[in-house]
């Protein structure tokens, strides 16, 4: 689950939750440059692979800008 | 702040030469409020239309509903800020209101983009099924409009302006009625007043706030957009605002935002709270917190603020509402978080989804915080709606809207009382 706002799909359970960049824009960001943006829509989705590559057993967080995954118990 | 408010009742709305309230009618000359909003170059076409309590009536595309409110003594102006009115602060003084009866301006617009596009041609022809509609009579005559005598300004638009100015024309003709309406009772003597002295102080009451979480329309719409629900006259996305609930009385926070009016956040529970005010509780103040931040951490950021305003004025019980649920939601259930870990004891006033049955959750969100529930509904209608005689709204309404209209159902998105204070005439068994 990508979002900008984990506190709803951590409270409903969900396996592994990747946090987006804002509500309207969850994968990118347009008042950045185009290659700029690029990048971080890299990031965010490397980091949702990532995730789906890790074992998880509780609803847990993964943060685009930290390599290894913050644990956050809902 | 203390605050007297006058009011003169309306039983009835009736047609003639003059706009006067005497012995609780009001006369008024359709001709002359027709032409007042006909002055806005914008406007190509109005008619003004009475909606009585029983009527085999519906009112569609209603853009806001409020009652008619003029300051007879005191600072500044009711609604103060929206369309040019001065933001002087107020509150205090004399307030004389016109109840019974509202008004409601009844217009089509278009759908706004996320890019700033819009279409014209409201939900005619979409697919899209109309919810938002006020039957007079019958069993889907829910809505506490279903009671008042309604004075509708119908309007229809010279083109396809855009949708922003043409809510700032629906917005100016709307205080236009207001103040001429309301107007017509200065220097008569009040049948009623009632006075809401909020600077007397009981030590031995608790301290009680009312936090309404409201929608910003700043997202989607810009920094300077109409169309939103306004702290006297801004709808920007603001940390949260300290309001003397007289303020609130005297429409310091109006502006519909979508469907959400003007009316329930300023005639339901905040005279209900000053009227309790000094016998069950000190009703400290209103604490407005904006919705619709973008990140989890803003909204975080507001909940906590509005915990630490709370505090920082003696607050020690709250009642918190939402107007708009989806990612709104977030918002009023942190404030209720925010709140109970700085020690407020707080209760959540909300609409909730329809369960599906017990598959689906009946709140988008929640927290371990959030003890004390008061439900307001579903939004929904266990109701067929049957045919009606007159529509209101537009010019030439289309047949099928004088038609019987199946049970609404409500969850998010689709919620056709807006009942986010428990002002609606539907009760636990209705659904």
């Amino acid at each position: 689950m990508m979002t900008a706002m984990p506190a709803i799909p951590l409270s409903v359970g969900a396996n592994r939750i990747i946090r987006g960049v804002r509500v309207p824009h969850v994968c990118g960001d347009p008042a950045l440059s185009e290659d700029r943006d690029r990048e971080l829509s890299e990031r965010i989705v490397r980091t949702a692979l990532g995730a789906l590559a890790t074992p998880v057993t509780e609803p847990t967080l993964f943060e685009p800008s930290q390599s290894a995954p913050e644990k956050v118990t809902a | 702040m203390k605050l007297e408010m006058a009011s003169f009742q309306v039983d009835d709305i009736v047609l003639g030469k003059r706009t006067r309230w005497s012995d609780a009618t009001l006369e008024i000359d359709p001709r002359e409020l027709a032409d007042l909003v006909k002055q806005d170059p914008y406007v190509a076409w109005a008619d003004v239309q009475v909606a009585r309590p029983g009527d085999l009536t519906r009112i569609v595309r209603m853009r806001d509903i409020i009652q008619p409110k003029v300051k007879s003594q005191g600072e500044g102006a009711t609604y103060p800020g929206i369309s040019g009115r001065p933001v002087d602060t107020v509150g205090q003084g004399r307030t004389n209101r016109l109840t019974g009866m509202t008004i409601i301006p009844c217009a089509d617009m278009p759908r706004l983009n996320a890019d700033g596009s819009q279409i014209w041609g409201s939900t005619e022809g979409s697919g899209r099924r109309e919810i938002n509609f006020i039957d007079m009579s019958g069993p889907g005559a829910v809505t506490p409009f279903a009671g008042t005598v309604n004075l509708c300004i119908v309007m229809e638009p010279e083109g396809q302006p855009y949708a922003d100015d043409w809510n700032r024309v629906i917005r100016s003709t709307l205080l236009k009625i207001n103040d001429l309406l309301a107007g017509s009772t200065l220097g008569l003597d009040p049948p009623r007043v009632d006075t809401f002295d909020l600077d007397r102080h009981d030590d031995a009451l608790p301290n009680v706030a009312f936090v309404p979480v409201l929608a910003s329309g700043e997202h989607r719409f810009g920094p300077r957009t109409s169309l939103s629900t306004d702290v006297y006259g801004v709808g920007r996305l603001t940390q949260p605002w300290l309001l003397q609930p007289t303020e609130m009385l005297d429409g310091a926070v109006s502006g519909a935002y979508n469907e959400n009016f003007t009316w329930p956040i300023m005639e339901t529970l905040v005279p209900y709270m000053c009227s309790r005010h000094g016998i069950d509780f000190n009703f400290s103040g209103c604490i407005i917190v904006r919705s619709n931040w973008e990140s989890q951490a803003e909204k975080q950021l507001m909940a906590n603020r509005a915990a630490q305003l709370a505090v920082d004025t003696g607050v020690t019980g709250a009642i918190v509402t939402t107007n708009v649920r989806g990612q709104r939601f977030l918002e009023t259930i942190l404030t209720v978080q925010a709140l109970e870990r700085a020690g407020v004891n707080t209760i959540l006033m909300t609409e909730e989804e329809d369960n599906e049955n017990g598959t689906a959750p009946p709140l988008l969100v929640s927290a371990p915080e959030v003890t004390t529930v008061v439900s307001t509904g579903t939004g929904g209608v266990d109701a067929t709606f049957p045919p009606v005689e007159r529509v209101i709204g537009m010019r030439e309404p289309e047949s099928q809207w004088y038609d019987e209209m199946p049970p609404i159902h409500g969850r998010y998105g689709v919620s056709h009382t807006h009942d986010y204070y428990g002002f609606g005439k539907q009760g636990y068994l209705d659904y």
